[in-house]
This record gives C-alpha cells, structure tokens and sequence, in this order.
C-alpha cells in the first residue's frame, strides 16, 4: 500500500466518529434511496403486470350510444380492439350484511379481450349458469368467501341468491375504489361480483349502464387515441369517458404511488446533501489542520495533482463506504417494502426486481456526493503556497462584532463569554452555513413527513366531522315506500332521519363532462356541511348546483355558468346554474337541494329520494344499530359513515409507517451532521478551550458555552428549516391533490415546535460526544502547541 | 524582603515540589519526563527555567500550574497541596491563584482585547478592572481591537493582562518572547519583571532562550528531567538590557 494511502486511512481513523457519521448519513440516504426507488419500480411493475394479464382497458366510455361509440372507436388510429359490455350498480347481501354492490358483466364462454379478470380460486363463469358469479378479492378476503358460498343480489324482481365459483382480482379493482367520488370505500359497504352478461338482463335497467372499452395496440400514439376516443364519445352523448390514467382504482393507485416516487428522489436527496455538507466540514478541517503536512508534501515534491487526489479519496471513500452497504440494505429492503405494500392492497401478483438503473444511479450519486463535498478543500488543498501553508493552522476566524449584536444592540452588553458564543457563528461562516444547511434539510425531511401526516389526518377528521355528519346512509331498495324513512326512524339507536337521493351523474359544461354523484339534501339539512370556495353561499342554497371545487378548472366552470346534469338510467336529464363551489377533502360531489331537483325534474320529492341520512345515538352499538337497519324491508344497503372512517385510518397505515419511518431518519440525519458539525467546531478550537479551561474556566462553564453556541446555530437553521419544510409539504401533499383528493396542507400548529423541539433535542444528544471530547482535552499538551 | 534576599530554598517558599515526578506512558513506551524535582520558589521571584526541548520545564510548569497532575511527589502553593485537590477545586486554583502566558498567546479571535481580558477577569470577579489591565500593559488605546489588528507583542501583552487582571499568585510564562523580536520581547519581560517587582507576585518564566535568565531573580537550568543546576542572582539586569 502506498504511504499515502496509508495515510488516507489512518487520518480516517483518527476521526473515525465524524467519519462514520458521514458514512452513516449517506449510507441512510442510500438505503432510503434503493428502498423506495427500488419498491416504486417493483410497485409499478406489479401493476402493469396485472394490467397486461387481464388486458386492462385504455380508454373506457360510460353511457351514450355504447355500440356506436365501439363502432367509431375501432377506426381511432392506435385502437387495437374494442368491447362493449354491462355495468350494475345494485345492492348485494353477504353474510347478512346489506352493501352497495358492483356486478361487472362478462362473456360466460370466455375471458373478454379486454378488462378481463385474474381468477385465483375456483373457475371462471359457465355459460348458461347465470347464478354463478366470481366475487372481486377485496371481499371475497373480507367476507371470508370461498368458492360455494352464497349472496345475493337485489335484481329487479327482488332477492336473488347467487353462488361464487370463484375468487378474481381485476385491474380495474386493484384498489377496490367505486367511483372517483369514493375512493377509500369501507369492504364493509362495498362488493364486486362478475357475473354472466344474462345475469345483467335480470337487474333493474335503471341501475345498468353500458360501457364502451378500448385497448390499444403497440405503439400507439395514446394520447391522440384518448383524444379522439374523447370526442367520439362526446358526440354519442356518453355520461363519463376517461383514460386508463384516470380509472378510478388506476388513479388512487397512481397518485399513491406518484408521491412515492417524488419521495424516492426527494428525501434521499435530502440525505446526501446533508451527507455532503458533514463531508465537506469534516475535509475543510482536516486540510487546515494539515496545513503544515500539505506544505511538507509539495515541498518535497509532492505534485499538486497528487495532493489533490489524496483528499478528494476521503470523500470517494466516504461515499464508496455508504453507498455500497446502503445499497444493498436498500435492495433488500425493498423487497420487503414491495411485499407489505401489496399486500396491504391485495395486488395479486407481486414482481419483485433488481433494477441495475438503481445500482448504478445509486452509485453515481453516493460516491459524487462524497467526491463533490470534498472537491473544493482537496483543491484548496492543493492550491496551498507550501512555505506558507509549512507554517501551520492559521488563526481561526476574524475578529468582528456579529450580525445579531449589530441587530440587537443591548446583546453588546453580554459578558465576555456570551459575546464569544454569539460570535462564534459568524467565526467559519461556510461550516455555520454547512451546519444551518443540514439542520434545515433535517427540518425540510421531517416537516414535510409530519406535514403529510397531518394533512391526511386533519383532512379525514374534516370529512367525517363536518362534511360527512350522518353516522350511516342506508339505499332504500326501488319499491320502497316513503314509509320506510319513518320505520328507519324507530330502530333502536337511531337519532336522525334525513332523506336523500343519491344519483350517478355526468356533469357536462362546454369544456366537457364529468362522472361524479349528484347528491340531494333537504336545504336545512344536518348531516352534510357545506364549505364554500372565495365566498359561495353558506349552505345548501334554495337554486342551483353546489359543485366540488376541482369542477372549477376541469370544466371551467365559474358561478353562475350553467352545467348539464345527466343520468340516462334514471331519466335525469337536467340544465342548472351552478351556485357555489365546496371544498371537501374527498371526492368531487354535485349536490343540489332535495325540493329543487323534485322542481326540476317535475316529480314529487318521495318519488326521488332513494337513500336515507341516518344519525346514531352515541352510545349506541353501531355494527348492532347497522344490522338493524339492514333488516329494515326496503333497505337495500346500509354504509357506515364510522366504518368507513376506520377503512381511511387502515389505508392510511402504511402510509404512516413510511413517513414515521422518515421522521426517524430525518433525526438521525441531524444527530450525525450536527455531530460532525460541532465536532470539526470544538477540534478547531481545542486549544482556545484548553486555555480558558487552563485560566480557571469550569467543565460546566465551558460546556454550557459550547452547547449555547450549537444551540443557537441549530436555530438559524431551524427557522428557515420551518419554512422550507412548509412549503415543501405544501408542494408535496398538491401533488397527491386531485378531483379524488383535495389535500391542502392543514399542518397542526404544534408541529413545527415539536419539529423544532425535535431538533433541538436532536442538537443536544449530539452535543454529548462533543463535550465528551472537550472534557477530555489534554490541557497541559494543547496549550503548548498550536491549535492542531 | 526583596525576592533576592529571600532564600530561595526557604521552608516558608510559596511553592514547594517534593520528589515530584512525571512519566508519560507505560512500559516500554513509559518517558520519565520529570525525576523527582525538589524545589521551593519563595513569593515575588522571577524565577527563569532553562532547559532545552525536552528537559521537563513545561512539565514542571504546568503541574505547578495545576493543569497537569504530578505521577510522584506532592506540590504546594501557599501551605495547600495541591494532590488533595478535587477537580472543581483545582479549577478554583487555576482560577484564583494562577495566571498563565502561553508562546501562541492563545487568544479568543472573535473578542476584542478588552473582552479577551473581560472573559477570564469575569471568571474571578473582576471585570471592572480588565481595562486597566490593559492600559497597565500599554494598550489602552487597543481596547476594542481585535486579535487579527494586533501585532503579535500586542497579542502577547493582551495575554499578560489577561492573566494579570485576576491578580494571580503565580503568574506562570511558558516561551513568552518565543514568537517575538528583540524589542517586543524585552516589552513583554519588562511587563513580566513588573508584575514580580511590583505585586510581589511570583513569576516563573520557562524559556529556553538563556539571555532571558540574566534579568532574573533566580535561574534554574534543567536538562533530561531533573534540576541540574539552580542559580539565585543577586544583580539581575533590567529587562531593557536583555539581548539576544
């Protein structure tokens, strides 16, 4: 080994503990990096998967003139094949339990060409066996179904008993979502079946619409075919037309999985900057205080070229030691990572791969965050004049009153000893500023996680606290009298009454249509809030729609504009102003007063109403108030508002953890770079400290002036740590925001100071090491030498 | 009393090492720095040790100075022994009773003079008196100067008043003109010389430059560890008349 190299690592040696901070740092932001890059890959593949297996349609139209809106579509340049077939939205009974269900029409004799299912248990559908259904995984799993179990479907001629055949997973319901409006839905209130298209001829017409699906052949131009497709389907007078990005489950999954991508880049980045900052402090130390060592090298011959390399190799080496192990964690990891994922969203098949592009990039970025930390001291390095740089360390830092003295005049009156703590920030103002950097990175990390937490916490407590007030909304089945709302009314548990309706609409405006629930309320209604957008009425109002505010700009819509609202099942066909926009977290719902949607569509208020708002007693049992109403005859399904609320909760799990996850990390990561920081201070400055200690100046005196120095760096870089990491959560959570999520940052007030408190205490724990060292400081050695 | 009438070697010295030792190490890589030093510096001398690199003379004077412990021995300042010290209490020492100048002056950067001597005087409880320090060393007007505006005597006079300003019973110099020319230097001892001569106080300079000792009260030489020679002078010269 060369001697220089063997210098290389025993100057690491002597510095081990800031050495494998920085190595730590970058391992971390490594292993976050293979991890979720690694798992978003995995992730997208595994979808992709199950969308080339069940031949996942790329455009899909609903209502309208099905047939020729197939017919028209199979010329669309791209289009590789088109079908039709038949959607019902009915209720189902499982195991005694009354929920919204799906039945998804399929040819009995084979599997579609498009949007066909992955069947995992049992066999597929037999023709001229119309009972026999395949019962979508969610349920199935959640009801504990299997194939010979029974339910029942609400066909139009009342009760009808069906017999799984079989367990499937479709693309369309990898995230079981039933509309765009109600993409978190509970598996308590929500089931899939695909069953025979002629078990499709035997449920109400009004609840079965049809569907136009296209697939597109290799190499299309896809964007043109969604344009094309989009304008056919207009012309057919279709309720709802979207692309494979925009299918409801599709969508969930993909803004899901899109923030975690923008994460995968995100906050490793975050990692090795902090990484490079603590390299970069510790390098900027070790060359002043080799100084003399430098100048010995190019005095004896040493090329600068040489000297050069020689330090810019502390930080390949850092960055080659936290790469590769941070690497291989990472991979691993994800595996695992790609494992709870899809299992928690029942993804029935699993890829997991090694990406060589994470390898590679992982690399790039590991070793250039090291060598790039360590280029400008390397060649500051090998810049030095050697008689000059022979002559040893200079002194540290200028003299100079600090910017807050000058802010704040009376701090000018400190003592002595607080004036050199308040000094001591501006004394290296690169490493003040490496320091600040990384607590501010440590801030962004955390804030941002905790940010997200936040938003979707506030965010489900708003929607099931003052949007959603009604504890259930029970479907009352077609022939229900209106006597059922008063027989609703007397179950035991029961507080509340409203009726309702509740319609799947297309909302149309001039820019183009929207699929979405058209929900009517009694105007004095209790149990839904209405918030208005930039100051829209303050409820429901007497005329007029109340649209979800993503409306505004996918339909370019202002208030006032007139919207068509069309239902061609149910014969709702109507012309409305709209009155006002509503924020709410979830969904893009139109809602329209109850006596105002009779008035329009001239029928009496009864005859429309199709659901019922039912308010709980507090104390009562709901899974038993739940049941009750489900034995209610004339009740089709029964959604608990409570259940769902939980279901939120659980998705969100997951979701938690990798944040939580974060937020760990995130104080780790400050715990290393303040170490190193603080470190590189102290070493700087070892024989100034042993000469105070050397005048009478106590342990703890000279502990509190260092830890009060630290401290206050920590909070330069927390402030502006605060607001980055605001923003950054704000940038973070529009991203997941959409007509399915409206996710504005709604951060606690406390949580910036528990951030701030957080690395603060983060600051005070890496103090620890640091005082350690001062304590140890061989005064009577320093204080005859130069500060080294 | 002046100090040169005093005995050097007096049981009543102010200072008294007794067989004090110091040996860094163990083993095979154990160095004897120190062998079993008597001594007894009497209150108000200048005492020089003289020795070249390695002799022990920085040894002796930091564990006098109670930043280092002895491996041997016992040391007292004024009738206390220092072994008997706990750490707090020998930080109360340093504080109270010593005052230390160091080769590299050791100055905080980021403070001004005054506030360089405010720091340690604040220390003893007396940081009114810090710019009269200062103007005792002729810098009144560099108050409000920092270390980088002062040449290094300046720095070095700082020192003095640094450790002057807390009126230490020792006042302990390690290499005090090791960094300064002629002129400079001969300032800095005719600072030193006044603090003994006119406090009373003892002064212990280590130098290894021997033209220093001929202004001193006493000079004690020292070569691999051990006093090999010790010298009471009876007509020092004036600081002023120091060559070298």
């Amino acid at each position: 080994m060369r001697v220089l190299h063997r210098k290389l690592w025993r100057d690491m040696g002597a510095r081990r503990a800031q050495f494998l901070a920085v190595v730590v740092t970058i391992g971390l932001g490594l292993t976050l990096f293979a991890l979720s890059y690694d798992a978003y890959r995995n992730l997208l593949a595994s979808y992709q998967r199950v969308f080339d297996l069940t031949g996942f349609a790329d455009y899909t139209v609903a209502g309208g003139d099905t047939k020729a809106i197939v017919s028209a579509g199979e010329t669309v340049p791209g289009v590789g094949a088109a079908a039709e077939r038949r959607v019902a939205d009915v209720p189902l009974r499982l195991d005694g339990d009354k929920l919204l269900g799906r039945v998804v029409g399929l040819p009995a004799s084979a599997q579609p060409p498009i949007n066909g299912v992955l069947v995992l248990v049992g066999d597929y559908l037999t023709p001229g066996k119309t009972g026999g259904v395949l019962v979508e995984k969610h349920a199935a799993e959640h009801f504990g179904l299997a194939p010979g179990s029974s339910l029942e479907v609400l066909a139009a001629d009342g009760w009808r008993t069906l017999e799984m055949v079989g367990k499937a997973a479709s693309a369309e319901y990898l995230w079981p979502a039933r509309s765009r409006q109600d993409v978190l839905p509970s598996a308590d209130d929500f089931a899939v079946v695909f069953a025979s298209e002629a078990l499709l001829d035997e449920l109400d017409p009004a609840a079965v619409r049809r569907e136009a699906l296209f697939a597109y052949a290799g190499g299309a131009d896809r964007a043109a075919a969604d344009a094309a497709l989009g304008r056919i389907a207009e012309r057919h007078d279709a309720v709802d037309a979207f692309a494979q990005v925009d299918q409801p489950s599709n969508a969930a999954l993909s803004e899901d999985i899109q923030g975690f991508g923008a994460m995968a880049v995100m906050f490793p980045a975050l990692f090795l900057g902090a990484a490079g900052m603590a390299t970069y402090v510790l390098l900027t130390r070790l060359v002043l205080a080799q100084r003399s060592q430098i100048g010995l090298m190019l005095a004896n011959g040493f090329g600068r070229g040489t000297v050069f390399r020689h330090y810019l190799g502390f930080g390949l080496v850092a960055g080659l030691l936290g790469t590769v192990p941070g690497l291989a964690a990472g991979i691993l990891l994800a595996r695992s990572v790609t494992r709870l994922y899809t299992d928690a969203i029942s993804v029935p098949v699993r890829v997991t791969e090694i990406h060589p592009e994470t390898i590679v990039v992982g690399l790039l970025f590991g070793v250039g965050a090291g060598a790039l930390a360590t280029l400008a001291p390397a060649r500051r390095a090998a810049k030095l004049p050697p008689a000059t740089a022979m002559r040893g360390a200079e002194m540290g830092g200028r003299g100079g009153q600090s910017l807050l003295e000058r802010i704040v005049p009376p701090l000018r009156r400190l003592p002595a000893r607080w004036k050199m703590v308040v000094r001591g920030i501006a004394r290296s103002r690169r490493r003040s500023f490496s320091t600040a950097l990384g607590v501010v990175f440590a801030a962004t990390l955390i804030l941002t996680s905790w940010g997200m937490i936040d938003t979707t916490q506030t965010l489900l407590a708003r929607q099931f606290g003052e949007v959603q007030k009604q504890d259930a909304q029970v479907y009352l089945a077609r022939e229900a009298s209106p006597a059922v709302a008063a027989e609703v009314a007397g179950v035991e548990g029961v507080v509340a009454v409203e009726p309702a309706a509740d319609y799947v609409v297309g909302v149309r405006s001039a820019a183009g249509s929207y699929q979405t629930s058209l929900v009517a309320f009694e105007r004095d209604t209790v149990m839904h809030g209405f918030s208005p957008v930039s100051g829209g009425p303050d409820g429901l109002p007497a005329e007029g729609l109340l649209l979800g505010a993503a409306l505004r700009e996918r339909l370019d819509l202002a208030v006032g504009d007139e919207v068509e609202v069309v239902q061609p099942g149910a014969g709702i066909t109507v012309r409305e102003r709209v009155a006002g926009f509503v924020d709410e977290p979830l969904g893009t719902y139109a809602y329209i007063a109850l006596p105002r949607l009779a008035e329009v569509l001239g029928r009496d208020p009864d005859e429309i109403v199709n659901s019922l708002m039912v308010g709980m007693d507090p104390a009562a049992d709901t899974a038993r108030v739940r049941d009750r109403l489900a034995a209610v005859p004339g009740v089709a399904a029964v959604v608990d508002s409570r259940a769902l609320e939980r279901a939120a909760d659980d998705y969100m799990g997951l979701f938690y953890a990798f944040v939580g996850l974060m937020v760990a990390l995130g104080a780790v990561m400050a715990l290393a770079l303040i170490f190193t920081t603080m470190s590189a201070n102290i070493s700087e400055r070892v024989t100034e400290l042993a000469s105070l200690r050397a005048a009478g100046m106590g342990r703890r005196t000279l502990a509190r002036l260092i830890t009060g120095e630290n401290m206050l760096l920590t909070v330069l870089g927390i402030v502006p740590g605060l607001i980055v990491g605001y923003l950054s959560a704000r940038v973070f959570m529009a991203m997941f925001s959409s007509d399915l999520f409206s996710f504005d940052l709604a951060m606690r007030p406390t949580t910036p100071v528990f951030v701030a408190v957080a690395l603060l205490v983060a600051a005070l724990l890496s103090q620890w090491p640091v005082l350690r060292a001062v304590d140890r400081v061989d005064m009577a050695k320093v204080v005859r030498e130069r500060s080294q | 009393m002046t100090p040169t009438e005093a005995s050097a070697r007096s049981g009543d010295a102010g200072l008294e090492l007794r067989g004090v030792g110091k040996t860094y190490g163990s083993g095979a890589v154990a160095v004897q720095a120190l062998k079993h030093v008597d001594l007894g510096i009497a209150p108000g001398q200048f005492v020089v040790i003289l020795g070249p690199s390695g002799s022990g003379k920085t040894t002796l004077l930091n564990i006098v100075g109670g930043i280092e412990e002895p491996s041997e021995g016992s040391l007292s300042v004024a009738g206390q022994e220092l072994a008997s010290l706990s750490r707090a209490e020998l930080t109360r020492y340093r504080r109270e009773q010593v005052g230390f100048v160091f080769q590299f002056f050791n100055l905080v950067p980021t403070l001004t003079a005054l506030e360089n001597v405010e720091l340690v005087a604040e220390l003893a409880g007396q940081s009114e008196r810090s710019a009269e320090a200062l103007a005792d060393v002729g810098l009144a007007d560099r108050l409000e100067r920092f270390p980088s505006e002062l040449s290094g005597g300046e720095q070095q006079r700082v020192a003095i008043a640094r450790a002057l300003v807390k009126r230490p019973r020792l006042l302990l110099c390690d290499e005090p003109t090791g960094s300064l020319d002629l002129d400079t230097g001969r300032q800095v001892l005719a600072l030193l010389h006044a603090a003994s001569r006119g406090d009373g106080r003892t002064v212990v300079v280590v130098t290894h430059n021997s033209a220093i000792a001929r202004a001193a009260d006493r000079v004690i030489r020292m070569g691999s560890g051990e006093i090999v020679a010790d010298e009471v002078q009876d007509s020092p010269i004036g600081p002023g008349e120091v060559v070298w």
